[in-house]
């Protein structure tokens, strides 16, 4: 009789402590920039990646598990963002980790991802020589070679043969030219001259006028809003009226404030676009409102997304095994993300898709 | 005569030696990774306190003698596929010899002017490397290989007993400098050039031998900084480092030798120990620096520990131990 007590009591204790190993949660870590010179952008991704936990957790889990959000601050800084990797992959019970916001912080943690065999999911980190340095790495953001062909395309179509470039002399910036440029040739354009500016610059008369004398059909601009807000008002003092090209960067209504007339007629594009959202992009942005009171800008969209790919991965991998939910992630075709459709390439580059925008009075306006 | 050592120090130094030997196969790599950063940094404050703490020339520009000596190094390895040790020296004499060229043009100048000459210079260099073609632009220096040891990749406990020994070989280097007779010159130019010169003493070239040794120290830290993080990108070196440096020698006690040392693990390990607190981090780090600036304006080793009982009994029981000694 003893025995058979001790061995059911033995028995329920085991069952106890293998539903309490069910039971426990899915850890993700996310990483960002919450303080320091980027941290808007580190609470857009913190906001967004905890609306689509909160998400998933509502619909039952992954895997008949919840999820829980590990969240660490690397302030933009490449040698915390490594020592931010070490903290996670020593952790033992994180399962992936999403993040980081810039191209030195990812850079910096990814061999120790790809040493411990985690995966890294970037929403934004759009450097060609990201993804594909390490098989663990993955990011949302779609490389420049892709909007790069985007929009040299759409230049070339509207008639311009001979582009001038200003870049942001960035790891990001040297990315946006060499993609316009590398596919504006392809087509048989010509790239008159790529002239880079520094961060903090403000004044670009003298670039202006140096771009100016090679007398081009059309200008690319790589910049964020606030640098080219500035650049379009120059230009107008300049009285140079000619066609400019943005990357999507400056799509923020700071770009119309400071901007004014100046900005009037600019194409830029974008892969989310909160005034004619698709019904996965509405939902979003309406929850996200509920939660925070604003409207989400384009990076938390591809936080958002990184969270949701990663997630999917895991629901199709079927189980926590690192090295199937990176055969599924891989997998990924035609995710239909709130910042555009998502599937990613041999290197795991995404490959996005993009809305044609222009600017009219002092709003932006979809071109079909 | 020879000094006879103090047998309780001794013991606390050799336990001391024993925590440092056996704590990284205790804790996680996350640990040991804070603790190599302690380490480089140690090295830089070691460097500046040099400049700073014995010499007197306020230095705003460290940065630039570590961004140097981590770019040299990290261009060696990756484009040329040279080992380890070559770099790591390469990546000193690198930055020794720009420290050089740097001291020969501002050395002659006083203070204030000095101070903004190197700050100046730091940025300046950072800015060159951001745009020349040969340090991969803004792009950054990626890849940067682990050192070999007996035929593998070096662990991080490996690395971590590297970084161990140099610093353990540089402080006491520098404990013998500042001790020799050297070091008494260079404290004298600091408390007063111009009665130095009056003495005899080649001020200008005292500090151009200064100058070079803790640009080559720089360097050095810079090399394995590169190394262990595997990747660098001139947005790594900019201003707030010299800053960060300067706060490490000055929290810690400018002209000492455990000053800088103290300095450097306090303010390394305070911010990932305070990491809890998220949003507020910076704002509790800037209130910890400010709180010591106001009561410990000579550094945490000028304090008068000694009103802290416990301590005092320490210091106490190791004096009488030196009486019986002698």
């Amino acid at each position: 009789m003893k025995k058979l007590v001790s061995l059911l009591l033995v028995l329920m204790l085991s069952m106890a402590a293998f539903t309490a190993l069910a039971d426990e949660p899915v850890k993700i870590a996310l990483t960002a920039p919450l303080t320091g010179n980027l941290s808007q952008y580190g609470e857009s991704f913190q906001n967004s990646v905890t609306l689509a936990c909160k998400q998933w957790n509502d619909k039952g889990g992954v895997l008949g598990r919840s999820v829980e959000l590990v969240i660490e601050d690397t302030a933009g800084d490449p040698a915390q963002a490594a020592t931010v990797a070490q903290k996670i992959v020593s952790d033992g019970s994180i399962f992936a980790e999403v993040g980081d916001f810039n191209t030195a912080c990812c850079m910096a943690a990814q061999p120790i991802y790809a040493g411990s065999e985690m995966l890294q999911v970037s929403p934004t980190c759009s450097a060609v020589n990201f993804a594909v340095g390490s098989e663990w790495s993955f990011e949302c953001l779609g490389t420049q070679d892709v909007q790069g062909e985007f929009m040299a395309n759409w230049a070339y179509e509207n008639g311009a043969r001979k582009v001038a470039v200003l870049y942001l002399n960035s790891d990001w910036g040297i990315s946006v030219d060499n993609g316009f440029a590398k596919a504006f040739k392809a087509l048989g354009g010509e790239i008159v001259i790529e002239e880079p500016y520094n961060d903090g610059e403000t004044d670009f008369s003298a670039a202006l006028t140096k771009l100016r004398e090679t007398e081009p059909d059309a200008l690319y601009i790589a910049c964020y809003y606030n640098d080219g807000a500035a650049i379009n008002i120059q230009r107008e003092v300049l009285n140079w009226d000619i066609p400019v090209y943005h990357p999507g960067t400056v799509y923020s209504t700071d770009f119309l404030s400071i901007g004014g007339t100046a900005v009037e007629g600019v194409l830029t594009n974008v892969g989310f676009y909160p005034d004619d959202p698709t019904p996965e992009a509405a939902s979003f942005i309406a929850e996200y409102n509920t939660l925070y009171g604003k409207d989400p800008d384009y990076y938390g969209a591809c936080a958002y997304d990184a969270f949701n790919v990663l997630m999917e991965a895991i629901e199709r991998a079927g189980e926590l095994d690192t090295h199937k939910v990176r055969e599924a992630l891989a997998a990924t075709d035609a995710h239909q993300g709130v910042s555009g459709s998502i599937t990613f390439d041999e290197n795991g580059d995404a490959r996005k898709s993009y809305i044609k925008l222009t600017i009219e009075n002092n709003q932006y306006k979809v071109v079909r | 005569m020879k000094k006879k050592i103090n047998p309780r120090a001794l013991i606390l130094l050799l336990a001391l030696l024993a925590l440092l030997t056996a704590f990284p196969f205790c804790v996680s790599n996350y640990i040991i990774q804070i603790a190599v950063y302690c380490g480089i940094y140690i090295m830089l404050a070691v460097s500046l306190n040099l400049l700073v703490g014995y010499t007197g020339i306020f230095s705003m520009g460290h940065v630039a003698f570590f961004c140097i000596g981590a770019y040299t190094s990290a261009l060696l390895a990756t484009k040329l596929g040279i080992a380890f040790p070559l770099c790591f020296i390469a990546g000193g004499i690198g930055a020794a010899f720009i420290g050089a060229l740097v001291g020969f043009a501002t050395l002659r100048l006083n203070d204030i002017f000095l101070a903004f000459t190197t700050m100046g210079l730091g940025e300046v260099i950072r800015i060159i490397i951001q745009n020349a073609s040969f340090t991969n632009g803004a792009l950054g220096v990626a890849g940067i290989p682990m050192p070999m040891l007996a035929g593998h990749k070096m662990t991080r406990i490996e690395f971590y007993f590297m970084v161990l020994i140099l610093v353990l070989i540089l402080v006491y280097l520098v404990s013998r400098l500042v001790h020799s007779n050297t070091g008494r010159t260079l404290k004298m130019i600091r408390d007063d050039a111009n009665a130095a010169s009056s003495l005899g003493v080649n001020v200008f070239r005292y500090k151009m031998t200064i100058m070079i040794l803790s640009c080559f120290v720089a360097g050095l830290a810079g090399s394995l900084y590169a190394t262990f993080l595997q990747y660098i990108n001139a947005s790594n070196f900019s201003i707030s480092i010299s800053i960060n440096i300067i706060a490490m020698v000055a929290i810690g006690g400018m002209g000492t030798i455990s000053g800088p040392i103290i300095g450097a693990i306090l303010l390394q390990v305070l911010p990932e120990a305070i990491r809890f607190l998220s949003n507020y981090r910076q704002l509790m780090f800037g209130i910890a620096l400010v709180i010591s600036i106001m009561f410990a304006p000579r550094g945490l080793v000028g304090l008068n520990w000694k009103r802290i009982p416990f301590i005092a009994s320490v210091c106490e029981k190791l004096k009488t131990n030196n009486g019986k000694e002698i």
